[in-house]
């Protein structure tokens, strides 16, 4: 088209246009004509319901998109998990799509050099690789429940000298471990504190380490202020003062590992008092009589010295689990991170359950109760869309990293994880990985771990995903979570789990379909009969798309209105297990302090750390930004001689490493507090060479009935070092607020 | 009596009210704002002039020492003062009270005087000292219906004033008033403690309305006469023992 030709075209496509604004009413038009005074113009994107897959919690979020491209996510209102709401890691999920650094193609790992081939390539050599590997081949994922590793236990298995493991969230073992030990359900269990006027939270720490950060901050927010003339109180125990500690009206500083002792002991005096005003809780006398005989060691007299909680404070607490039901008690990182985390947490489900059974003979108040998954659904299900509990544990991690450097393996897989990087560095992670001839790895980003592979396979963001996924906890309800693409893959991208499948049916390995969307259609088709509340006389693919716009499968839910109360497995499995040993530490008497590692809402494990936003945002405590710190009771700063922002070196068997120090009054003098994720070497400019990683101080001390890594269980030493940093704090630059406006 | 219609008002007069008791400083609102606003990140070094650009902060205050050490979250945004010491400095009126109780701030006016800014009281106004920072892809996140503000002009929390005017838009093309819930600002839709509340407090029946004439509410420097439309509702301690 000449210039003369487009002017033509312009101007009549121009007159077109207001011939056809004259037809409307005039207030359409003004809007434009007169620009509005924010510089806001709303524009209507669509809407598609979908799962966050940032942490396994499984929240169902809905995101807006716009022109494609996707600009907002917020939480879904009818999902049972996120009730419409979303944490800092969701609404941050749009930065990593767009993130500058995102993986575009795949590479071949060329001497440490990577260079860009084509997918054809990439596959073909998987291919080939898979196909001399002949079993003899590994898969580690970051302990997703999903249709990801469902098909990859299909079509690798255990057959062959194939191994599956994957590397989650350090402790969550223990907790499944310790509710499924004692009592007859299905090693699930998600607390709902909505309904409960006392909860004691046992190092559970909701944003930063929560097993559904969402959900439990819903139902704190409930039981504080979601219930007419009722107010929630929290008491918090552990040896940090968190952000979830900071909302409970009163911390408690209880020494590490001490917890299930300090649970023990509230049972003692709940079972004591039960006996003592007869009350007839089903389980009777005989049984309560036996259950006093096994807690007679654990009387708060007898205990308060290894708590460090005054007897009477135990009694008190105690006092709500038998006066006034509803009360609950919640494990968190502070009760699993010890060799004791199994043992501990099955002393908190103990009491949880024996309240329950006071509380519906008195009071029939028993909503605020560990809560029950439907069995069914989960086994019809668990086998295609996730990986059986018993196949993520640290343990196994542990025997997978043995059978590298044992030379066992041909070909290694392994999808968005970053073991390299988060897990202890005594592992030798890294140098076991060297052994393994062929390792591919499926990654949004390049990091430490994906430096490593031969070959790097761009995979989409969750945002441009097919999945489904099986939360690992969750409220008394069955939910099938469904992920779809929100938006069109951008990039020279594809899905893993399509990759997999075609490479594998190339290979010649029997693949169970040809690509996710079409694998999580035939298992869920298969499975209808379960799927009850989705309409049955609409066909297949109403249903399905019925399905896609709720963002899942659940049944009719009110939160609160489903729960059932856990019974115990036998009675005199619940005897024996009312022991508890002392948590078993890794260092000698040369290292004075405990180390407590933590994750914060931001970082994670470590994938938050090349976000923009997450640096951005101040850590709730420190308000620091941009910033590694190591946390030191101001008592022990001063013993040292370092104030805020002073170089601080802290050491272990295993390594060491430095930081400025943050003085912190929220914690125990013989506590050293480092938060992880941070020290990244090769997951981005944002990331990299920010802090130190906490990791690199870490031994391997298990948990020995759950096979969780006690990753509190450390000892180390700290000194001061040279020089000193500006702290950068997020702060009010004159306001004060302190004092009588936080108090009731 | 606390008032909350200092200046007359339309048939809307927008209010938030913030649950210091629920409230537990997990930071979900501060991303919310940044991704719906379009908030340039700033980086290292201009954090470390002191630079801040999060048009909703939380604010940490401890108090004691350990082991009675007590830690508090109070997030702060823009407070949509009804007699604002913001306004009367502004030479070119770019920011003024609209007729729906928003101090509004107009980009396109603002000659970057920075007097709005140093006469807040609650520090609630950033000023950009260079252009939005937003490179290749990131362009894609950005939401279409707030402008990028440019190196020179003072911006602040707007109630995320877009959200405001398509629930108005979706209100009228249905012929009905606007419903209490029906507009939720992103920090106010986010937050997973329920923590915060927003609406027409004019709407006795809505719930802001109700929050904020509980005997829980109180309005931050109370004392400096600036009648905020923000209203924070006391907790976060109760005797446990």
């Amino acid at each position: 088209m000449d210039r003369r030709s487009f002017l033509k075209f312009g101007a009549l496509a121009a007159s077109s246009g207001v011939m056809g604004a004259c037809g409307q009413a005039t207030q359409k038009v003004i809007p434009f004509v007169i620009p509005p005074e924010d510089g806001a113009n709303p524009v209507d994107g669509y809407h598609y319901a979908t799962t966050c897959r940032e942490c396994e919690a499984g929240c169902g979020v809905v995101v807006r998109t716009v022109n494609g491209r996707a600009k907002k996510i917020e939480g879904n209102s009818v999902h049972p998990i996120s009730n419409g709401r979303a944490c800092v890691k969701a609404q941050a999920a749009v930065q990593r799509v767009y993130h500058s650094e995102r993986l575009t193609d795949p590479m071949v790992n060329k001497n440490g050099k990577f260079e860009k081939i084509s997918w054809n390539d990439a596959i073909g050599m998987l291919v080939e690789k898979l196909k001399i590997a002949n079993g003899k081949t590994f898969f580690l994922n970051n302990g997703a429940n999903d249709a990801l590793a469902g098909v990859v236990d299909s079509i690798f298995g255990e057959k062959g000298g194939n191994f599956i493991a994957s590397n989650h969230d350090f402790g969550h073992e223990s907790l499944i471990a310790g509710g499924s030990s004692l009592f007859d359900f299905p090693k699930i269990q998600l607390a709902d504190m909505s309904n409960a006027d006392f909860t004691i939270l046992l190092g559970a720490d909701m944003n930063e380490s929560g097993v559904s950060p969402v959900y439990q901050a819903y139902t704190f927010g409930q039981s504080r202020r979601g219930r007419p003339s009722k107010r929630g109180r929290f008491v918090y125990c552990g040896s940090r003062l968190s952000p979830t500690a900071a909302s409970a009206d009163k911390w408690l500083p209880v020494p590490p590992g001490q917890l299930g002792l300090l649970a023990l002991s509230i049972a003692q005096v709940v079972v004591d008092t039960v006996i003592q005003r007869e009350l007839a809780p089903s389980v009777g006398r005989d049984t309560l009589m036996g259950w006093r005989q096994a807690l007679n060691s654990f009387t708060p007299e007898k205990t308060y010295k290894k708590i460090e909680v005054k007897a009477d404070y135990i009694r008190r607490m105690a006092a709500p689990f038998v006066d006034e039901a509803p009360a609950l008690m919640v494990a968190g990182d502070g009760v699993v991170g010890f060799t004791n985390g199994t043992s501990s947490t099955e002393a908190i489900e103990f009491v949880n359950m024996l309240s329950a059974e006071i509380g519906r003979e008195k009071t029939k108040l028993s909503q605020a109760k560990t809560l029950q998954s439907n069995p069914t659904l989960k086994a019809a299900l668990q086998a295609n869309f996730g990986l059986a509990p018993e196949k993520q544990s640290f343990r196994r991690l542990k025997i997978l990293t043995d059978g590298m450097v044992g030379n066992e393996y041909k070909v290694g897989i392994i999808s968005h994880t970053n073991p390299v990087f988060d897990t202890p560095k005594s592992l030798k992670f890294k140098e076991a990985l060297a052994n393994v001839p062929f390792k591919v790895s499926f990654s949004c980003f390049m990091d430490e771990t994906t430096v490593e592979c031969n070959l790097v396979l761009p995979d989409n963001h969750w945002l441009e995903s097919w999945s489904a996924q099986l939360p690992n906890f969750r409220p008394g309800v069955p939910i099938l979570n469904l992920v779809q693409p929100t938006v069109v893959p951008f990039l020279n991208t594809k899905q893993a789990g399509d990759v997999l499948l075609e490479a594998a049916a190339k290979a010649g390995i029997a693949v169970p379909a040809k690509n996710l969307e079409s694998f999580i259609g035939t298992v869920i088709e298969k499975n209808r009969a379960y799927l009850k509340d989705v309409p049955t006389a609409l066909d297949t693919k109403e249903s399905w798309n019925h399905m896609l716009q709720s963002g899942g499968w659940w049944p009719n839910y009110n939160i609160g209105g489903q729960a059932e109360t856990p019974k115990p497995a036998s009675l005199s499995a619940v005897s024996k297990n009312l022991i508890i040993e002392d948590p078993s530490f890794d260092g000698d008497d040369s290292y004075q302090f405990y180390l407590h590692p933590y994750k914060t809402a931001h970082m994670g494990r470590g994938n938050g750390a090349n976000q923009a936003w997450m640096h951005e945002a101040p850590d709730p405590v420190t308000t620091l930004m941009w910033q590694f710190w190591i946390e030191v009771n101001p008592v022990m700063a001063s013993t040292i001689g370092v104030v805020e922002g002073d170089i601080v070196k802290v050491a272990s068997p295993y390594g060491s490493i430095t930081g400025p120090v943050f003085p912190f009054a929220g914690l125990r003098p013989d506590v050293i507090a480092v938060p992880v994720g941070y020290g990244h070497t090769k997951y981005g400019e944002l990331a990299n060479n920010v802090g130190s990683n906490a990791m690199n101080l870490l031994g391997i001390t298990i948990d020995k009935t759950s096979g969780a890594l006690a990753f509190r269980s450390q000892k180390v030493s700290i000194t001061k070092d040279k020089g000193s940093v500006m702290m950068m704090r997020n702060a009010h630059p004159r306001g004060e607020y302190k004092g009588e406006i936080f108090q009731l | 009596m606390k008032s909350f219609n200092y200046k007359k008002h339309n048939d809307y007069k927008w209010a938030m009210t913030v649950d210091l008791d629920r409230c537990d400083g997990c930071g979900a609102c501060v991303v919310a704002c940044q991704a719906e606003n379009n908030i340039p990140s700033l980086g290292v070094e201009q954090t470390q002039e002191g630079r801040n650009m999060l048009w909703l902060r939380i604010e940490r205050y401890i108090e004691g020492s350990y082991p009675d050490v007590k830690v508090r979250f109070l997030p702060m945004m823009c407070q949509h003062c009804d007699t604002a010491p913001c306004e009367s400095v502004c030479p070119v009126y770019a920011t003024y009270q609209n007729n729906e109780g928003l101090n509004v701030q107009v980009y396109n006016r603002c000659v970057g005087t920075r007097f709005c800014g140093n006469n807040c009281p609650y520090s609630v106004r950033y000023f950009n000292w260079y252009d939005p920072d937003f490179e290749g892809k990131e362009k894609n996140q950005l939401n279409p219906d707030v402008s990028l503000r440019e190196k020179g002009i003072m911006e602040k929390c707007t109630f995320c004033m877009q959200r405001i005017r398509r629930g108005k838009d979706n209100a009228a093309d249905e012929g009905r008033e606007v419903h209490d819930g029906d507009i939720k600002p992103a920090c106010v839709q986010t937050c997973p403690t329920g923590a915060l509340e927003f609406g027409n407090i004019n709407d006795h029946h809505s719930r802001v309305s109700k929050l904020a004439h509980s005997g829980r509410a109180i309005s931050l420097f109370e004392e400096k006469g600036t009648h905020p439309s923000v209203k924070y509702l006391k907790g976060g301690t109760a005797d446990v023992f």
